[in-house]
């Protein structure tokens, strides 16, 4: 008993055990299950109604975007026993365009918010929407439905001018009195053209109106080459990819005195100021002695083999009722197409349609939609360095 | 019963080169040692009894039953190579204890075991230790006792001691052989130092470009070897080959370089013929010897216990032992560089 | 007897190699699903639509031959700079023998690894407008508005780049430099050599393929750069892919589709070229650090000063950026005022807040690294298979996700995995999917190299012993492969975390990860929001490759490379 050597527990306990790596991968991967099944449960997303629009749809007030989207749509979720999902998407129209594109052959949105009067001759934009005549396009004006698509694919929501905005802190027309009568000639001289800022036409529909906007005058009323402006200001002109940087550029850099925007854009600053005179100014543009500028009208489309095409209809009508259209003067800054609706006392620096002449009325529909993807091809031939 | 037996193996590779047909048989608890130069085929044709090598023709019978298609892991062997291979990641008692757990075996068998095995090593301060702390001869023995740990059927060794210096050699060599006398298991070693196969086997598989020149006891090879290759790469003789000119009555006489040898052996006259004949069989005399022939003196170096002369004869080199201290010195002071060399004749081989 | 044993032997034989041969090709196959099927998608029904740009217009536009021209010339220059500036660091890195040369070995790799919208910012912070040095001028010249900008155009694409790809020469021809034989050059100094002899006719000729091929990498590199065009480009300098980028947005599939070919063919033959040299040099030569080193004081008072101002302009373009990185966490530009309302954005939750990206971008990027990892390793067995087609068919699938579009691949994900399935509501699991793929090249090759080291003589130890394939793997294997799995993982960690492309294109509002929200506030000129959300990205990679480099002490820079 002695001679042997015995293997005391003491022993057994000092040599190393060898750890299975099954065991661990194995622990590992369960807790990774776990974790992801939490995740995915905790965002797993139940149906509901869903609307697609952009960023800053309704956002631009004082109560930001949540609440005022809680009180205009509540009652139609409370009318109908839905969940309202409002997907404000990061892109302007064109974007949202895409993705409808991209999920047309299984869509998930039911109704669109924001495609405007110049995107809907495009064939995509048509593609992926359905025509629906609303029973309540009998609250406006008809003339908004042939401005905006006779053909009913959008039903018209809202409406302003797409025009040149400046700041009188930093440039007026004492200092330019260019501004009062602007002309192309006058923006591509270098002092201006170095201090506009614009969008891409390709990406942002202002940046759109505003292309339109020249090809309309050169073509129309000058019957110049409209590629000649862009190539005069090729070099000092800035081009955003949105509104949103736009608007960025123009308020926070000190050279950018000119922007491609709104004009409600003055009744905006004079809300900012709290109800004094506002210091943003519109500056349009004088041809012949007269007030030129590009009207455009949002609307809200049916999308195509959507889930809920019932529900979309019944989306759209109610877009249309006051609830929703009396939110759109201090929140979206355009105008209401219920035009019985009393605007807010700011809107008398807003500069409206009926005050200018519309360039829109120069180039119709079909020549937009023929020349379309030329013009734009030949912009991005002009950008190119 | 034979316990291994290698048939009619034959492996050709993709660039050409062959190894086979190899015949060899290892007895139980025999070792056999295959020695031969680099490039002989000695660590493939271990590699094909370890399993490593795919597609071999022929047969491997453990046993009686033929292992050809088993995959390595499963011909229960234990393998201990140049590189000596410990696994980085472990400690020594978990290189070990590798081949048992993986089997499954209890946690007391597998310790009583790896216990017993280091004892035997004379390794068991060292299983806590990792690889990394440990000198190369007890890496050696870490990698036997690890080969040996599950009991294999058969064990190899690829060169297991040619990284380490010639001391550790030795020892190593002894503990190897001791070993495996204790515990009886068939071994196949390989090997290029002849030296070290002499040391410790029981039989040796000469190995030339592929196959086996001869197999037996280091005597048998040494005395015996039956062709110029074994000769040669044994040292064991100084080979002569020349024509037969004259046959009589058991001997022959054969011209090489010009002089004439008479030695015993069958043969026809003028076919060529081949002898060997070892350094300790040749006699050296300065002073000139009729019948004897003729070499001019290259060399005298001094070994442990003799002296190795050197000579040329009309070209051929020839090593001689010789133990005359006084013939050295003659042969030193002489500066006379011509000698006669003669032997005798039975302590000749005819080499086929 | 002999009969039945073979038989049962050889079933099992073929049926273990079956399910081996399935191990090895379900990542391949994972990959024709979730990459070339997606791919393909996008680019056929580009190619086939009415709608759209037609391959032949895509071709014949000017605007798009002035992109292609463009992407050619800014990555041929970038590389050219990159090289230039980069040849003498290397020497220097090889030679001179410094304290804590290790550690800066280990961090030299960071600005390889950064994402790169983090570029864009501390490029911005550094050499831009109301940057370091412009404010400091401006202070000089006493102006209110800036005077200097670097950051814009071709000056700033350029520059960014070379930042950005440094490290490839700086670390791939140093490695190369110290396993020189020194004593190959002793030999040519005894036999009268002069030094740019010897620099001509031996160490030019050594460290010629890890130059090619860190050339090649920093080409490819620069050619499919994405978001330092789109920051710096000013929307006129365009590379295919940001036309690609733009085709997407306004859904001219034709044009994408062409674009996305010639991007393709362009950059695998590029990668091709790549694993060529990589095969060739693989085996260059003998023990590395081998090359003699220097102390700085024996070198000649000239040399120092060349060497002192060599090192400071280095810091000044790449540790520069890195540190501003800081100043533009707190650094508001809009109004000049130092601030902490970055940090309070970062803090916030909500959909738009930006805690929920960070906490985005580490559950994506997290899952992405596992899948790396996972999938990385049957992939790198599979890259060294002994069979004759697996291998070639592996290493291919690895490049693609190199050499193709990661916007193709985002839209091809969305077209033909996240709409039929419905995943479009909650498209997270695609935006995973999207950043595995784009770490997996990084994991699966520095897995392969870790194999290559491992000792065969061991592997068959293991199996001499009577492991089964299973336990091979777990038990020697895999451990002796963890520190190669560790330099996988991390870089995979950093490709997926700083993803922003891809991500963006499948995101919706409340999946927004950090990078997409850096990108999203600097285009929106909320610089400080960007910033901080950059310092953190910047800690979190910093963090990783310490870790990596502690736990894997040695030469693990450049593993995945």
């Amino acid at each position: 008993m002695l001679a042997c050597t015995p293997i005391s527990d003491k022993n057994m306990a000092e040599y190393p055990v060898r750890r299975d790596p099954g065991k661990i991968i194995t622990v590992i991967a369960f807790v990774v299950i776990l974790v992801v099944a939490a995740y995915a449960i905790v965002t797993w997303w139940k149906p509901r109604f869903v609307v697609y629009t952009y960023s800053s749809f309704l956002d631009w007030g004082d109560e930001g975007a949540d609440i005022v989207l809680e009180r205009a749509f509540a009652p139609f979720e409370a009318q109908y026993g839905v969940d309202v999902d409002i997907i404000l998407l990061d892109s302007d129209a064109n974007g949202i365009i895409s993705k409808l594109v991209v999920e047309s052959s299984n869509p998930i949105a039911d109704v669109v918010i924001g495609i405007d009067n110049i995107l809907i001759l495009q064939e995509a934009a048509r593609n992926v929407l359905e025509p629906y005549v609303s029973p309540n396009l009998n609250l406006i004006n008809e003339s908004f439905v042939n401005a905006l698509d006779p053909d009913h694919y959008l039903t018209p929501f809202d409406f302003g001018i797409v025009t040149l905005i400046y700041s009188t802190n930093s440039i007026n027309t004492t200092t330019h009195p260019q501004l009062g009568n602007l002309t192309f000639a006058d923006l591509a001289e270098t002092s201006l053209a170095s201090a506009l800022v614009t969008e891409n036409p390709h990406f942002s529909s202002p940046g759109l109106a505003f292309l339109l906007s020249q090809i309309a005058v050169y073509e129309e009323i000058l019957h110049e080459d409209w590629t000649s402006w862009w190539d005069s200001v090729k070099n000092d002109i800035d081009v955003q990819e949105g509104w949103t940087e736009a608007w960025s550029v123009w308020s926070n850099d000190p050279t950018k005195h000119l922007m491609v925007s709104y004009g409600t854009d003055p009744a905006y600053s004079s809300s900012w100021l709290g109800g004094a005179e506002p210091d943003t100014y519109v500056a349009p543009f004088y041809y012949n002695d007269e007030p030129w500028a590009w009207m455009q009208v949002e609307g809200v489309g049916l999308v195509k083999n959507g889930p809920n095409p019932e529900l979309g209809r019944a989306f759209i009508d109610y877009c249309l009722n006051a609830t929703v259209q009396m939110e759109i003067p201090l929140n979206q800054w355009m105008f209401p197409v219920r035009t019985d609706l009393a605007l807010p006392s700011v809107y008398q620096y807003a500069i409206h349609p009926d005050e200018i002449n519309m360039l829109n009325d120069l180039l119709n529909s079909t020549v937009i939609s023929a020349n379309l993807t030329i013009w734009l091809d030949q912009w991005d031939a002009l950008r190119t360095p | 019963m034979a316990d291994v037996e290698l048939r009619e193996i034959v492996k050709e590779f993709d660039d050409g080169t062959r190894i086979g047909p190899i015949n060899l048989t290892v007895k139980d608890g025999e070792i056999l040692t295959l020695l031969g130069p680099s490039g002989s085929g000695k660590t493939t044709t271990l590699r094909m009894v370890a399993g490593f090598i795919e597609e071999v023709e022929g047969s491997l019978f453990f046993e009686g039953q033929d292992m050809i298609d088993v995959p390595p892991r499963e011909r229960n062997i234990g393998m201990v190579f140049q590189s000596v291979a410990l696994f980085p990641n472990m400690t020594v008692f978990q290189n070990i204890s590798f081949g048992p757990e993986m089997a499954g075996w209890s946690r007391d068998r597998t310790v009583e075991r790896v216990e017993e095995l280091a004892d035997l090593l004379g390794i068991r301060n060292l299983l806590l230790r990792k690889t990394s702390e440990i000198s190369g001869g007890e890496a050696q023995r870490v990698a036997l006792a690890r080969a040996l740990a599950k009991e294999p059927k058969l064990l190899l060794l690829d060169e297991p001691l040619s990284a380490l210096d010639p001391q550790l050699r030795e020892k190593l060599q002894m503990e190897i052989r001791r070993i495996q006398r204790k515990l009886e298991i068939t071994t196949i070693y390989v090997t290029h130092s002849q030296d070290e196969a002499f040391a410790i086997s029981d039989k040796v598989a000469i190995l030339d470009d592929g196959i086996v020149s001869q197999v037996g006891t280091p005597e048998e090879l040494y005395d015996s070897p039956t062709n110029e290759f074994v000769a040669r790469f044994l040292g064991s003789g100084n080979i002569f080959s020349g024509q037969v000119v004259e046959v009589s009555d058991g001997h022959l006489t054969v011209l090489v370089n010009n002089s004439r040898f008479k030695i015993p052996g069958e043969g026809e006259i003028n076919s060529l013929v081949k002898f060997s004949m070892k350094p300790e069989d040749i006699i050296i005399s300065d002073t000139s010897v009729t019948d004897w022939a003729q070499a001019n003196l290259i060399s005298i170096t001094p070994q442990v216990g003799s002296y190795k002369v050197t000579v040329d004869f009309n070209g051929l080199p020839l090593n001689a032992l010789i133990y005359d201290e006084q013939l050295v010195k003659r042969l030193r002071a002489n500066g006379e560089s011509v000698i006669s060399f003669s032997f005798k004749p039975e302590s000749i081989i005819i080499l086929r | 007897m002999g009969c039945i044993e073979d038989s049962i032997g050889g079933y099992r034989l073929e049926r273990r190699t079956f399910t081996r041969k399935l191990v090895l090709a379900f990542p391949i196959i994972l990959l024709l699903i979730f990459l070339v099927y997606p791919v393909l998608t996008v680019v056929v029904k580009g190619l086939l639509s009415d709608s759209g740009s037609s391959f032949a217009e895509v071709i014949s536009s000017p605007s798009i031959q002035f992109g292609i021209q463009f992407t050619f010339f800014q990555a041929l220059l970038s590389t050219l700079l990159v090289v230039t500036l980069g040849l003498p660091g290397a020497f220097i890195l090889a030679r001179l023998r410094f304290k804590g040369k290790s550690l800066v070995r280990a961090l030299m790799i960071v600005p390889f690894v950064l994402p790169p919208i983090v570029v864009v910012i501390g490029f911005n912070q550094m050499f831009g407008a109301y940057g370091v040095i412009d404010s400091f001028l401006m202070w000089l010249q006493s102006s209110s508005l800036s005077v200097f900008n670097l950051a814009t155009g071709i000056p700033g694409i350029i520059l960014a780049h070379t930042f950005y790809n440094i490290p490839l020469v700086l670390l791939l021809v140093s490695a190369s430099l110290e396993r020189l034989n020194p004593e190959i050059e002793e030999s040519a100094d005894l036999l009268g050599a002069t030094s740019s002899q010897r620099f001509r006719r031996i160490t030019l000729p050594h460290i010629l393929p890890s130059l090619l091929a860190s050339a090649i990498l920093a080409f490819l590199f620069c050619f499919m750069s994405f978001p330092i065009i789109l920051a710096f480009g000013q929307g006129r300098f365009l590379t295919i892919e940001a036309q690609i980028w733009n085709a997407f947005r306004f859904f001219d599939y034709g044009k994408a589709s062409s674009l996305t070919l010639i991007q393709i063919f362009i950059t695998l033959t590029l990668a091709l070229v790549y694993v060529r040299l990589g095969r060739k040099s693989g085996n260059n030569g003998g023990a590395t650090a081998s090359i003699k080193t220097i102390e700085f004081r024996q070198y000649r008072v000239r040399e120092r000063m060349l060497i002192i101002a060599y090192v400071g302009m280095l810091m000044v373009l790449i540790i520069g950026p890195i540190v501003t990185i800081l100043r533009a966490a707190v650094y508001n530009p809009n109004n000049g005022l130092l601030t902490l309302d970055g940090f309070s954005n970062l803090l916030t939750g909500g959909s738009h807040g930006g805690l929920t990206h960070l906490v985005n971008s580490l559950f994506y990027a997290g899952l992405a690294t596992l899948f790396a990892v996972v999938l990385g390793i049957p992939l790198a067995l599979a890259m060294r298979s002994r069979s004759k087609i697996i291998p070639t068919f592996a290493s291919t699938m690895i490049l693609l996700p190199l050499g193709v579009s990661s916007i193709s691949v985002a839209y091809g994900l969305m077209l033909a995995i996240a709409v039929p399935t419905g995943l479009v509501t909650n498209p997270w699991p695609i935006i995973v999917i999207a950043q595995t793929i784009i770490g997996l090249p990084f994991s699966a090759r520095a897995i392969e190299i870790a194999m290559r080291n491992i000792d065969q003589a061991v592997l068959d130890q293991a199996d001499s012993l009577g492991a089964s394939r299973l336990q091979r793997l777990l038990f020697v294997e895999l451990p002796l492969l963890a520190p190669g799995i560790l330099v996988g993982g991390v870089f995979a960690f950093a490709m997926a975390i700083g993803e922003m492309s891809a991500t963006y294109l499948i995101a919706l509002p409340q999946n927004y990860t950090l990078a997409v929200s850096i990108y999203n506030n600097y285009a929106t000129r909320h610089f400080v929001e960007a910033g901080a959300a950059a310092l953190i990205l910047v800690i979190i990679c910093v963090i990783a490759f310490l870790v990596m480099e502690r736990i894997s002490e040695g030469s693990t820079t450049g593993g995945a490379l």
